[in-house]
């Protein structure tokens, strides 16, 4: 096949413009513009993959050397007391710089790793050692009589001369009862999301399996709530009876005002108190201080400053004053 | 107004400060990290803020300092970012432990991202001083680049991303100025080269760029003026070849009072560059070695250029394109066809012609095993290209694109034979507008664009050959080719011409498309002229044909049929036979969102060719998106404009949805072809933009997605930022959805103004040019016409929401509805929110009377934020209303003023709390008259209506000096109203002929200093209330102690 540089745009314009009105008109049209229609085994085999030129282009391309004659916009451009001038090439290089690479280049040296796949490492826990088990334990804890003979009522029990129907013991805090954990993933817990985690971890480390209840929800448990895809949550179920409820929350009090998973106060309210007409001890874990709690939820369930200042007394104080709470 | 940046950070910075210290002095430690993960604030609190809270890691989370939020990690605004890292510098102790905490948390990060924030602790700590070690750094970064085209891409994004938050010290090392010549080399990317002039030779740089970059060149013209050079266009086959970088790089040297001056400068037309002082001669050096000098023109007279001297140029190129010309043999006759098409053939390849010379050839190919989609091709032998077809059968929306390489030889029995496989192909015989019904069936992978000149005799050409048509389809993604005679001055028979060939991939396709339309134009203003000249001059029509470089066309341009016309002479045939069989043309959906009032409607009827009253109908413009059906999705229940492309086989819908920033949206991307988003250039255009790429990519990520700034127009200065703010967005958007494969040669415009239209048809270009036709839907003929009346019945059809028609029969305010009804017909709610249904309006209203209770001094009302909170509690009303994807506290406080303005309702503050007040709600326990002792201390007389300003007055009052006990109006056998309140003072209002009349009493003549100080007050409102040429007057009455 004969290719002229005349190329297909021609063939195709001239046919346009010609409209041959058969097979041979049109190669004879293609003969006058020196493209011959070549039989099948003339054609040229593919040239492969069309890959970058090399930097030296094979027949080396030498630069135009332009006439001197004025720039092109040069008419238009006279600007007031400005001389225009013309513009000349008057030398090149021989060949593209593109093979200068620096010298630094070539010696040894670092060079940039790629990307990993590492996982971020967790936060500093909330919790955290050495005194994060002691706070969870004393949190959860429920009390039940089997602690030592309690002598003194023994004692007195028989001085009365009663019979003693049965032994008392001394109360002794368990976490037999296991917890139900109510994990809030509304946007406005998403800076502790690992730290839910990590807590759910500790949690899981000193409860037993069938003790340990995990359930999501957004905002407020009165919502719907469940530990699968919020898709297919439901209307949230009180765990056995006994199991203190631990929420871990920011009780509507972070994310953006026009956060739609944010609670409202009132909703929280009324959740406590369902809870705790169902016999329930409800405890939040809330990572702020306790002058941003809303003071009518202080009142309505045993908040619990979520943070690594937090003190084992200052839980066993705060429980104490919910147990000391007319139900 | 309008703000800038700066400003703006301030603000926030100040906001921050204010309401929560521990978190400004959070955001302070954090600001070197380029991200910062709950891990990073975590130990920057306890290490170097332990009297703070764990509260303000959440405080800082939410707070505005911050640009974007994750579920893992946050962004802080960049120039918010910048504000408070260099005032951390200013506590060096501080800031290098705070990096270390940064530096140990984020060791799992990319090395790119910590190499960034290393480089930039140690520019903000050590300054100019630490050029050296930051240099040393930042090679590491180029060496990689070396290692692999992997590599070398991951890198070119980090550095495109990272550059607006590298530190000036860091941007102005050599290798960060090789770093940005590669990066914007490789991706396309224009970036700035401002850095480039402070240190960098173009010799140190040029090696970095990729050999493939020598081939891609833009002519420039250049001026030597008094004291400056200045870049111009250039006349084809004049001026300075010029490797095309983004921007066109050059190295200027000159010398003034024996001293050198070397700059690196961006060599666009348009650009000067004060050389501080006249200078002779002025060297400009290219990034391929290349050297020119301009001098002035006394001094050029030794120039050895000859006229006419041919060009050397490579051969070898054209060959090998020559060579990629598909042939195939003929394998049976088949009925003649009058149309061809552009195909995908390869990878990279697309084989288009427009004009059938012959019939069409069936040949077979084999796309893939299994795969007869498109086995049967027809195969345009005449005009030397493949043109394929789906087989019978198939539907033509299937896109040929499927076919993938390499074609094989087809069996004997079913009919062709390809002889070559096509590797490439030349493209042409289009333009842009022939193309626009088959592009779907179109697709060309990324092409790497080149161009080349072959030198021949002037004698080899056929008589009148002009060159090839241009321009290929800029939505054919990837091809284009031409040929062009650049020295066609030269018309003697034996003289020698240059013929210049592009083949370019996407990114050529603007210039080529340019080139193509300066030539119509030209030629239609030679044209004009020539008529001009010889009615008006004609003895003088020599001067027509005077070789003129610099006003284009050349003669024979002028004077021949250009190729495009004739490409142009024969659209619409071509679309007609596309579409004929085709079931219709296929259009797609365009969702314009962003911000209130950013400029979407105006773009899109600046977009829209069509956008004629009876084209665009302004009642579809809804201020909010709908959900429709169970899944809450937003359709956007607007059709803003519609645009028929090339005669009818393709059009674009534009869709329009926004609603306020803060509130959340979902976007039903369902059946969209692309995403516009439009930010204001005067309103936080990158905050805006930001926030709506967000919300679309919570919606889809496969949905292309444009990002531009609208209204440049209002300030062109904040529009500069603006552009730099959005590039960055949209950058960062591309590669997030992918890399730029498809589309990475096209960089649509980033500002945009409707009313100058500047870049408006270039947006136009972009959307069309991103759009995966193949994927949109075909509609029957005529039914595109259709489809925005359509859109408009739909909108009408919506069904009234129910209960809305009747409101509490038997209620004292039902009478109310009806007299609403009427009035509804169309509110503004708030600013840019328009309620355009009745309906809805009422459905507002009626969850405000839902939450409305007595609890505020008896007389029914709600507390607008309340309202908001309490839709979901509204049971069967909340799914009616859940279709208000909208920031409810700012629909009911427009809806508020609403009633307001009805006079039906008072909006009143409680301490900070707004209060829609009902009055119109009272209507129990009236007391008709006043107790015989009553004493009248207030009687008021004005012309005009009594009640809307006694509803108005009264509730004002109720609510100032609570605990209202009644309030009535239009009671049963009442012509007026009254209140009654404690202290007891009942207030009645009523109307005769015109004229209203209020009087105030009380009952409780002990009470009499304190009802007059009320009676006082109420002179005061009745005042501001009454328009200001109604009469009024006060008579005194016998309790009256005010007056005294």
């Amino acid at each position: 096949m004969k290719r002229g540089p005349v190329s297909l745009g021609d063939v195709v314009r001239v046919n346009i413009e010609l409209r041959p009105g058969d097979a041979e008109t049109a190669e004879t049209i293609r003969e006058m513009l020196g493209i011959e229609h070549a039989p099948v085994a003339s054609a040229q085999p593919g040239v492969g993959e069309w890959s970058p030129s090399l930097p030296g282009p094979a027949t080396p391309v030498r630069p135009v050397r332009l006439p001197p004659k004025p720039a092109s916009a040069s008419s238009s451009a006279s600007g007031k007391g400005r001389t225009i001038v013309k513009t000349v090439k008057t030398a090149t290089s021989s060949s593209p710089a593109t093979t200068q690479r620096p010298v630094w280049l070539e010696q040894p040296g670092d060079s940039l790793g790629p990307a990993g796949h590492a996982a971020p490492p967790a936060p500093l826990p909330l919790f955290g050692p050495p005194r994060g088990r002691s706070i969870l334990s004393a949190a959860l804890a429920t009390t039940v009589a089997e602690g030592d003979v309690d002598i003194d009522q023994v004692t007195g029990t028989i001085a009365e001369r009663r019979p003693l129907r049965e032994l008392p013991r001394h109360p002794v805090p368990t976490l037999r009862r296991g917890v139900q954990l109510l994990l809030d993933v509304s946007a406005g817990m998403d800076p502790y999301r690992a730290d839910q985690q990590t807590l759910r971890k500790a949690l899981d480390d000193i409860l037993s399996d069938d003790r340990f209840e995990v359930v999501s929800f957004a905002g407020c448990p009165s919502r719907g709530a469940g530990s699968g895809a919020r898709e297919q949550w439901s209307a949230w179920e009180p765990p056995p009876a006994g199991t203190p409820i631990l929420a871990v929350t920011d009780l509507g009090i972070g994310s953006t005002p026009f956060d739609e998973d944010r609670a409202s106060t009132a909703e929280w309210l009324r959740f406590a108190q369902r809870v705790r007409s169902e016999g329930f001890v409800l405890l939040a874990l809330v990572p702020y201080e306790a002058r941003r709690w809303p003071a009518a939820l202080a009142r309505a369930m045993t908040l619990l400053h979520w943070s690594e200042r937090t003190t084992v007394g200052e839980v066993r104080r705060a429980l104490r004053r919910t147990y000391s709470r007319p139900r | 107004m309008t703000t800038s940046a700066a400003e703006v950070a301030a603000d926030r910075l100040q906001w921050l400060a204010d309401h929560s210290p521990d978190a400004w002095r959070l955001a302070r430690l954090a600001s070197p990290a380029v991200r910062i993960e709950p891990h990073l604030l975590r130990s920057l609190r306890v290490e170097l803020l332990p009297d703070a809270d764990v509260g303000t890691e959440a405080d800082l989370w939410f707070s505005p300092v911050v640009e974007s939020q994750g579920v893992d990690a946050i962004v802080l605004d960049a120039q918010t970012a910048d504000v408070l890292r260099r005032d951390l510098a200013g506590e060096a102790d501080l800031f290098r432990r705070a990096s270390d905490i940064i530096e140990r948390a984020h060791e799992q990060l990319p090395p790119a991202l910590r190499l960034e924030e290393r480089i930039n602790a140690i520019a903000l700590l050590e300054g100019e001083a630490a050029a050296g070690r930051i240099d040393d750094e930042l090679r590491t970064a180029i060496r990689a680049m070396t290692t692999s085209p992997e590599r070398a891409g991951e890198i070119a994004r980090w550095v495109l991303r990272a550059w607006p938050r590298l530190h000036e010290t860091v941007r102005n090392t050599p290798a960060a100025a090789t770093l940005a010549l590669a990066a914007s080399t490789l991706l396309r990317r224009r970036m700035t080269a401002d850095p480039l002039a402070a240190r960098a030779r173009l010799t140190e740089l040029s090696w970095v760029l990729p050999s493939i970059q020598f081939n891609l060149y833009v002519q420039l013209g250049v001026e030597l003026l008094d004291g400056s050079l200045s870049f111009v266009e250039a006349a084809s086959g004049t001026g300075l070849r010029v490797p095309d970088t983004k921007p066109p790089l050059v190295e200027l040297e000159w010398h003034i009072g024996g001293e050198q001056q070397v700059r690196v400068v961006d060599a666009v037309p348009g650009r000067v560059v004060d050389l501080n002082g006249s200078v002779a001669e002025v060297r400009i050096g290219t990034l391929d070695g290349a050297e020119y000098v301009v001098t002035r023109e006394a001094e050029a007279a030794d120039s050895t250029s000859a006229v006419g001297e041919p060009e050397w140029l490579d051969l070898s190129l054209f060959d090998a394109v020559a060579e990629a010309c598909v042939r195939v043999a003929p394998a049976e006759p088949t009925r003649t066809a009058e149309w061809t098409t552009a195909f995908y053939i390869g990878p990279y390849t697309l084989a288009t012609s427009r004009w059938p010379l012959e019939g069409r050839e069936r040949i077979r190919i084999m796309p893939s095993p299994g795969d007869d989609t498109f086995d049967i091709v027809n195969a345009n032998l005449g005009a030397d290209v493949l043109v394929m077809e789906p087989a019978t059968g198939h539907a033509h929306s299937e896109p040929v694109q499927m076919a993938t390489p390499p074609l094989q030889a087809a069996a004997p029995e079913t009919g062709g034979d390809l002889q070559v496989e096509p590797t490439r192909v030349v493209i042409l015989g289009h333009d842009g507008e022939t193309l626009r019904g088959v592009e779907g069936l179109a697709w060309v992978s990324d092409f790497e664009g080149r161009e080349f000149a072959v030198t021949l005799d002037r004698r080899t050409l056929p008589a009148g050959f002009v060159g090839g048509p241009v321009i290929a389809s800029d939505r054919v993604r990837g091809l284009v080719a031409s040929i062009e005679i650049r020295d066609a001055a030269a018309d003697s028979p034996g003289a020698a011409a240059s013929v210049v060939c592009h083949i370019a991939g996407a990114s050529a396709i603007f210039d080529a498309y340019e080139l193509f339309r300066k030539r119509r134009s030209a030629r239609a203003a030679s044209a004009s002229a020539s008529a001009s000249t010889q009615q008006n001059a004609p003895s003088e029509p020599a001067q027509q044909h005077a070789p003129d470089s610099s006003s284009p066309p050349p003669p024979d341009l002028a004077q021949q049929n250009a190729p495009a016309d004739l490409v142009e002479d024969g659209a619409p045939e071509f679309v007609q036979s596309m579409t004929s069989d085709a079931g219709g043309p296929r259009f797609a959906r365009i969702i314009v969102v962003g911000d209130l009032a950013a400029g979407k409607s105006e773009l899109i009827r600046a977009l829209s060719s069509d956008a004629s009253p009876q084209n665009v109908d302004d009642r579809c413009t809804f201020g909010w998106v709908e959900r429709r059906g169970r899944r809450p999705v937003s359709s956007g229940a607007q059709v803003a404009g519609t645009e028929p492309l090339a005669g009818g086989p393709a059009g674009l819908v534009f869709y329009e949805c926004t609603t306020d920033r803060r509130w959340p949206i979902e976007i039903d991307l369902e059946f969209t072809a692309l995403a516009l988003i439009v930010a204001s250039v005067i309103d936080k255009p990158g905050q805006s933009a930001q926030a709506w790429v967000r919300r679309i990519q919570d919606a889809s990520r496969d949905v292309p997605v444009l990002v531009v700034g609208a209204q440049a127009d209002a300030n062109p200065e904040i529009a500069k930022l603006a552009e730099r703010e959005i590039n960055s967005i949209a950058a960062g958007l591309e590669i997030r959805q992918g890399g730029r494969s498809r589309f990475e040669a096209i960089e649509p415009p980033r500002i945009v103004s409707a009313r100058t239209r500047q870049n408006v048809d270039a947006l136009r270009e972009s959307i069309i040019e991103r759009i995966d036709w193949s994927a949109q839907p075909r509609v029957e003929p005529g039914a595109f016409e259709n489809a925005r009346a359509s859109a408009v019945r739909s909108l009408s059809a919506r069904p009234p929401i129910e209960g809305g028609t009747t409101l509490r029969p038997g209620d004292p305010a039902a009478g109310w509805h009806d007299r609403l009804a009427p009035l509804t017909g169309e509110r503004r709610v708030a600013d840019g929110i328009v309620v355009r249904d009745p309906a809805l309006f009422e459905a507002l209203v009626l969850t405000i009377i839902d939450v409305a209770d007595k609890r505020y001094n008896n007389v029914p009302a709600a507390r607008i934020d309340e309202i908001g909170r309490r839709w979901p509690d509204l049971s069967s009303r909340w799914q009616q209303l859940r279709s208000l994807d909208l920031d409810p506290v700012t629909v009911i406080r427009g809806v508020a003023a609403e009633l307001e303005r009805l006079r039906l309702a008072v909006v009143v503050m409680a301490g900070n709390t707004e209060v829609i007040a009902l009055p119109f709600l009272v209507g129990s326990g009236f007391l008709s008259q006043p107790e015989s002792s009553a004493a009248r201390i207030l009687s008021a007389n004005w012309t005009g209506e009594a009640r809307d300003v006694f509803v108005a007055l009264v509730v004002r009052f109720a609510w100032e000096q609570g605990n209202v006990r009644e309030l009535t109006w239009d009671g049963p056998g009442q012509r007026g109203a009254a209140i009654l309140s404690d202290p007891d003072l009942f207030i009645q209002a009523d109307e005769s002929g015109g004229t209203a009349r209020l009087s105030v009493l009380t009952g409780d003549r002990s009470l009499r200093l304190e009802a007059s100080r009320i009676a006082y007050s109420l002179r005061e409102q009745l005042e501001s209330l009454l328009p200001g040429n109604a009469s009024l007057s006060f008579e005194q009455g016998e309790g009256s102690a005010y007056m005294a």
